[in-house]
């Protein structure tokens, strides 16, 4: 399962596209806000961000299900439990 | 190093399946029996307090939604018929089953069964069960094999708890260290309790959906795929979260990523059920 980090007020898993690229899951906010996901690749001029929605089907299945749940853990109002333990 | 079995000289010399409570038993016996009434099947359940108690409580739950107390068996019993009532019975002798058990595991095994029956929507599903009330009931024994181990294998669970705290899913780390995992050990007590046939091929199968017999193939996907939703949210029966989630299982789901958020959002609305399960075996 993907291994998350806390970085400031966000958390980040690293995820591998279905290309073979290598990058961040990022999750900044709620799921009303549809900036509150992203990915960031490497590239060669430094990192790149990728609008979420448009990358969901360069996504495992399995990792699309991690990322949303993490959403809903640490920003959602069901009430799951967030995450403890991880790095600021 | 631990000692390797196969599930039948595991459970011929170590592990000894509890038999069919008798409640369940005779539920099971009259629902067959043509000439039985729902009365008697609620005499049956009411002879034993504890599963009755636990029915009762489980039919008055949010979860259930009758929108009216049943203080009664007989009353549960002609609410909502005797299939349901079956259904509940098992889940009361699981709930009583895992009582005792660690709270993660207890919350885990209730959200799996809460997850079910949130994945029920899903036309793949609801085309192989007869209810949500199935599902649940599916959910719930998912890991049921895992009790009889800890009760049996004291000292080789401590050694698959290790592997698991590396990384290892718990199937896994079962076979590594005893041969036998306990998908295999809670398949074979479904049948000891004569319980469905799709129950017992959906358990032995969850883990392997190639190893599964066809017809169970889409019922073992989406036990497979509540345990890794539970695991992803945090109910996740171990410290660290270790589900797998196999690309063959989701295919089998119909589940798409225009799909994914709608069926995570009915997840999300079920938590609190969840919680208030969890008081039946905390």
């Amino acid at each position: 399962m993907l291994k998350w980090q806390k970085q400031g007020p966000a958390y980040t898993a690293p995820v591998q596209l279905s290309e073979g690229v290598s990058a961040s899951a990022v999750v900044l906010g709620p799921a009303s806000n549809p900036k509150a996901l992203a990915l960031v690749v490497a590239g060669a001029d430094g990192q790149a961000s990728i609008p979420f929605a448009e990358a969901t089907d360069r996504l495992s299945m399995a990792d699309l299900i991690q990322i949303y749940c993490m959403q809903e853990r640490c920003f959602g109002n069901h009430g799951f439990r967030p995450p403890e333990g991880l790095g600021a | 190093m631990s000692q390797h079995y196969d599930i039948d000289t595991l459970l011929d010399e170590v592990v000894t399946l509890p038999s069919m409570p008798t409640s369940l038993e005779q539920v099971t016996r009259l629902m067959n029996d043509p000439n039985s009434s729902l009365s008697d099947v609620a005499k049956a359940i009411s002879a034993d307090p504890s599963i009755s108690l636990k029915t009762l409580r489980l039919v008055n739950s949010a979860y259930y939604g009758l929108g009216q107390e049943v203080k009664t068996v007989d009353h549960a019993v002609v609410l909502l018929g005797g299939k349901v009532v079956k259904n509940l019975v098992v889940s009361a002798t699981v709930f009583d089953a895992i009582e005792g058990s660690a709270e993660r595991f207890i919350l885990h095994t209730v959200g799996c069964g809460v997850a079910m029956r949130s994945l029920y929507k899903q036309p793949a599903l609801s085309s192989a069960l007869e209810s949500a009330d199935e599902g649940f009931v599916f959910g719930l024994l998912h890991e049921i094999g895992r009790v009889l181990l800890a009760e049996y294998m004291p000292k080789e669970c401590d050694e698959i708890e290790a592997l698991i705290a590396g990384g290892t899913p718990a199937y896994l780390a079962e076979r590594e260290i005893i041969g036998v995992d306990h998908a295999e050990i809670g398949a074979k007590l479904a049948e000891r309790w004569r319980l469905s046939e799709t129950i017992i091929g959906a358990l032995s199968g969850q883990y392997n959906i190639d190893r599964c017999p066809e017809q169970h193939r889409v019922l073992a996907a989406f036990l497979q795929l509540a345990n890794f939703l539970c695991e992803a949210s945090g109910y996740s029966s171990e410290e660290l979260a270790t589900a797998v989630l196999e690309d063959e299982a989701l295919a089998l789901t119909g589940i798409t990523p225009d799909t994914l958020p709608a069926v995570l959002q009915a997840f999300y609305e079920s938590r609190r059920e969840i919680d208030e399960l969890f008081s039946l075996s905390a």
